[in-house]
């Protein structure tokens, strides 16, 4: 990892996955972590909480999984399921990397903050069923994360502590 | 010009932030993880600093600072037992 003056330049899997890094001031109108392609900002506020350095790392794997479709759906035809997957993907390594959550509490409170994550959720009935599909999803992809990609979610972590390491003095 | 590039390479060289390692060993609780810790910490150099992570493995012993290989093998010879 290369620090150049405020941005940090990474790759997550040896040469694969690369990605640039930088804090951005405590906004209240935005989210916590963004992540443009492979440009990740991170919110001031939360520059020591590693599981949303994971989560925007893994939107950083599935930009490079395939451009042309995560650009396709995600900016062009603003495809809600497709979001709910990467969302519901991106959020089950946030939450096995957290030290204070425990699996067996995956509460509705944590699927509501998936849903409000994608755009074009905004009718109720639509809501109501999409609760259910995210929660299938979140443990769809918590197995795939503790086996299949096992190897890519250890990579994730470690690049995720590196890089708070290297945005954040200590 | 010629600023820009130097800045560039003291960034390069300057090492603002530590290496870090996750141990190989996975425990399936924190304080187990927490036991090895206090082992470790007495054999490694006065700048390195150890914590526990939580890994989608499961609970993995982080290693901050710059390690050379004399310490890594150290570090698993106390692991392995």
């Amino acid at each position: 990892m290369i620090k150049i003056k405020n941005y940090v330049f990474g790759t997550i899997d040896k040469f694969k996955y690369p990605f640039i890094a930088r804090l951005i001031p405590d906004n209240p109108d935005r989210k916590i972590g963004i992540t443009y392609y492979f440009l990740v900002e991170i919110e001031e506020k939360y520059k020591n909480y590693i599981p949303v350095y994971a989560h925007e790392l893994v939107h950083v794997v599935q930009f490079w999984r395939n451009p042309i479709k995560h650009i396709w759906y995600k900016d062009i035809k603003f495809n809600k399921f497709y979001e709910l997957d990467i969302e519901s993907e991106a959020y089950a390594l946030q939450i096995l990397v957290d030290f204070d959550f425990d699996l067996n509490l995956i509460s509705n409170s944590v699927i509501e903050s998936v849903a409000k994550n994608i755009k074009n959720t905004k009718s109720y009935r639509l809501n109501d069923i999409l609760l259910d599909v995210i929660k299938a999803r979140l443990w769809y992809y918590i197995k795939k994360w503790k086996n299949e990609n096992k190897h890519l979610a250890y990579k994730i972590t470690l690049t995720a502590h590196n890089l708070n390491s290297a945005l954040v003095k200590r | 010009m010629y600023k820009e590039d130097k800045h560039i390479a003291m960034s390069l060289f300057k090492k603002d932030y530590y290496e870090i390692r996750f141990t190989e060993k996975v425990f399936n609780n924190p304080q187990e993880a927490l036991n090895y810790v206090s082992k470790i910490e007495d054999i490694l150099p006065e700048d390195a600093d150890m914590s526990v992570v939580k890994t989608p493995l499961g609970y993995q012993i982080e290693v901050r600072g710059w390690l050379t290989k004399e310490d890594i093998n150290k570090i698993k010879y106390i692991l392995e037992g």
